[in-house]
């Protein structure tokens, strides 16, 4: 069978750019920490793919911390606030996205057992699943944000949160607060300087990187505390040698796919107008379904779905036995799936959670390749009646 | 070597593969005679263990990564499918309350006949498979004339597991495939080893897959709550209290050990009485029982009142009884010879020669 990736928020293939970028780099042992030649070498190499990033996404390339990926620049972001927070324990609260990752939802529990405070946010309603800006803000007052953290765009449906109104919210009330970017990036346009006090979390494999790097960018305004402490790398706050080959890639592929990142949006819209408007008819003509937040602002690759009745589980297994791979809820450690902890979180009942799919789409994706999707899928619905 | 099956070749099936020797050859031997197989292991409990290198039983994180490797070396499309919920539902808790009423429980039927060969079934039939495969050691074969499916003990008498199968319904029967039951367990390792499987040298599960290696007690003391395990006497026939227990749960038809009655050593439990929450024992070479109440029944075959080979436990050797139906689902059973240990909540079998003719749920004894 032709397989077809439909998981594009998953995960991407490395760039042939990001190759080429590496094949280049001189043979050489490089430790930016070291003060001579090669030291000296290293240490401009980072200051030149600093500058470039710096001034892709409009902040300062003093702001820019490299780490491991999206997961570590989520607890940097967030858990780096603690020990300045420290004695204001008792005077606020810790809020977090009801909808966010697991790497960012589940440091809320992180933040309890550290004696703070925290509670989830709800979105306006699961039609419109954003922040209810109104609700947030009774809240705030009644008690005072110390850290506000939010998704930029949802990693399972691709709703899009109202980030203006969220950071003006937080600056408000004299609130820190952290995004994860890991999503939006380069589907939607990012410009980081309308955001001056907020921190950023991206990662590099979902934008042709190679995994296991990514960023966090924290304006000058934002005090963070390390996570991991040895040398004085980055301003001492994250130690750990700089990898020259995972920063140059962090890099390159951040770079390439904001480059691409209009003819991208443009590209996956037509495809989610193609695979949707399909969607709905099967829905209207043949079996029961729903897109999930159809009607509010997504990411142009992101269709969150179900058809009522059948399983997610079952159709991500019936759709991978005809070659098209989508996913599903959480996968647990032993690849069974979990329905989705987002939509429970969200007060979604766990019989619907555990029938939505998600197909995630990329440049590299063609209207054939949806066309014959929607061909299969129908023939699987079928099978079930 | 091939095997004649009543599925047609070229059909699509699923394999419940466990990341054993057995069910791993079953996927290598359907797949060679032509079969379109598709991998599928179950999670049926969250094992709180982190480390898969220590983890024991079946199904653990690190025979899910088994299966895997197996699939791939056999490049078969393989999944995990989760079902936590049902197996907790159907298997887990009646399982406690089984001990919590003084029974002692079989789960592993149970889980065949709500587990594998009805949530499994339904997915595999989902995913447009005709039947599920498993590496159980017992021999199907289809008669034709009655439009009926019999069910055979295997070659392999050692390993022989049709009791754990006596549960299952003609329309279950007709959708299974068991192709280890002409196969004595040796053979089995060979092929694996022809085959090349990965798990040719994995030794054998004994353990109850969600107990693991800790006791059954353990396992049910800590899934209640500390009120639900009452302590209560322990006492002989006549009534006379000789000890204290801290819940029944802790006790089995015909057990000796444990008692901790050192005046009387040669004692076992006769019954367990959970309404009043005690624990009759007798000397041991009296605990024995003519007569059986069975409730629960399926006829694999016909129902009939005659004699046949009765097996009260998995390990019995069967003895012969008459079975004698006293409703639609409930029959009697006369031994020739009392039984030792008669234990309500087992299963008792009853066979025709090696043929499987029917089951049921042993309740009380007389």
């Amino acid at each position: 069978v032709e397989r077809v990736f439909l998981d594009y928020n998953a995960t991407n293939s490395v760039n042939s750019v990001v190759w080429n970028a590496l094949s280049q780099l001189e043979p050489i042992p490089v430790n930016p920490s070291s003060v001579h030649a090669f030291g000296q070498k290293a240490k401009q190499a980072v200051s030149q793919s600093s500058e470039k990033l710096a001034t892709l996404l409009k902040v300062h390339p003093l702001d820019l911390i490299f780490v491991s990926g999206g997961t570590e620049a989520n607890h940097l972001g967030v858990l780096g606030h603690l020990p300045l927070l420290n004695n204001q324990k008792d005077q606020g609260v810790i809020y977090f996205s009801c909808s966010g990752h697991a790497s960012l939802a589940k440091l809320k529990g992180k933040c309890e057992a550290l004696g703070f405070t925290t509670a989830f946010l709800p979105v306006e309603s699961l039609k419109i699943p954003t922040l209810d800006l109104m609700h947030a803000k009774r809240e705030f007052e009644k008690r005072k944000p110390l850290l506000v953290a939010w998704e930029w765009a949802n990693n399972e449906c691709g709703v899009i949160q109202p980030m203006d109104a969220i950071y003006d919210l937080a600056k408000q009330f004299g609130s820190a607060m952290h995004v994860d970017a890991v999503q939006s990036f380069g589907r939607i346009p990012t410009d980081l300087s309308k955001f001056p006090l907020a921190s950023f979390a991206f990662t590099g494999h979902k934008y042709g990187g190679l995994g296991g790097h990514g960023l966090l960018v924290k304006p000058n305004t934002v005090h963070l505390s390390p996570l991991m402490v040895g040398g004085s790398q980055q301003n001492n706050l994250r130690a750990g040698t700089l990898s020259i080959p995972l920063i140059k890639a962090q890099e390159v592929c951040m770079l390439h796919y904001a480059e691409s990142q209009a003819r991208r949006f443009e590209h996956c819209l037509m495809l989610r107008t193609q695979l949707e408007s399909s969607l709905e008819l099967l829905f209207k003509s043949e079996h029961p379904g729903e897109i999930f937040a159809k009607d509010v602002e997504r990411l142009p690759n992101t269709t969150f779905f179900r058809c009522i009745g059948i399983n997610a589980e079952t159709l991500m297994m019936a759709m991978d036995l005809k070659g098209f791979m989508i996913s599903t809820g959480s996968a647990c450690s032993s690849g069974s799936i979990d329905p989705s902890a987002m939509l429970l979180q969200m007060g979604m009942d766990g019989v619907a959670a555990a029938e939505f799919v998600r197909i995630s789409t990329s440049e590299s994706i063609t209207s054939k390749q949806i066309e014959k999707f929607i061909r299969e899928l129908k023939a699987f619905i079928k099978t079930c009646h | 070597m091939s095997l004649s099956y009543h599925i047609p070749k070229g059909s699509t099936v699923v394999v419940a593969m466990s990341g054993g020797v057995d069910s791993s050859v079953v996927a290598a031997l359907l797949k060679k005679d032509g079969f379109n197989v598709i991998g599928i292991t179950l999670k049926t409990h969250a094992s709180p263990e982190t480390d898969p290198r220590r983890e024991k039983g079946c199904c653990t994180l690190a025979d899910v990564q088994d299966a895997r490797l197996v699939a791939q070396a056999l490049d078969i499309p393989y999944y995990v499918m989760n079902t936590i919920g049902p197996f907790d539902k159907k298997v887990i808790q009646p399982f406690i309350q089984d001990y919590l009423q003084g029974r002692t429980p079989n789960p592993c039927v149970v889980c065949n006949t709500e587990i594998k060969f009805d949530v499994l079934l339904q997915k595999a039939k989902d995913l447009g498979a005709v039947a599920v495969a498993t590496g159980h050691y017992a021999q199907l074969s289809y008669d034709a004339s009655k439009d009926k499916m019999r069910l055979f003990r295997a070659i392999d008498e050692d390993k022989d597991q049709s009791y754990v199968l006596f549960d299952l319904k003609q329309s279950q029967l007709k959708q299974m495939m068991l192709p280890l039951g002409s196969y004595p367990k040796s053979e089995v390792r060979k092929m694996a080893e022809s085959f090349g499987l990965p798990v040719a040298e994995k030794r054998d599960s004994q353990e109850i897959c969600f107990v693991g290696s800790q006791s059954y007690r353990q396992f049910v003391e800590k899934r209640v709550s500390p009120d639900q395990l009452k302590s209560g006497d322990i006492c002989l026939t006549d009534g006379t209290v000789v000890g204290k227990h801290t819940g029944i749960h802790q006790f089995t038809i015909g057990q000796k050990k444990g008692l901790g009655l050192q005046r009387y050593p040669n004692y076992s439990v006769k019954k367990i009485d959970s309404s009043h929450h005690r624990v009759v024992i007798q000397p041991d070479e009296v605990n024995h029982q003519s007569v059986i109440k069975v409730s629960r029944t399926n006829w694999v075959q016909d129902q009939a009142t005659r004699s046949f080979v009765v097996k009260i436990r998995y390990k019995h050797a069967g003895a012969s009884a008459i079975v004698k139906a006293i409703t639609k689902d409930e029959v009697e059973l006369h031994f020739e010879e009392p039984q030792r240990a008669v234990t309500p909540g087992q299963a008792a079998v009853w066979y025709d020669g090696t043929e499987v003719m029917g089951g049921g749920w042993i309740e009380t004894v007389q």
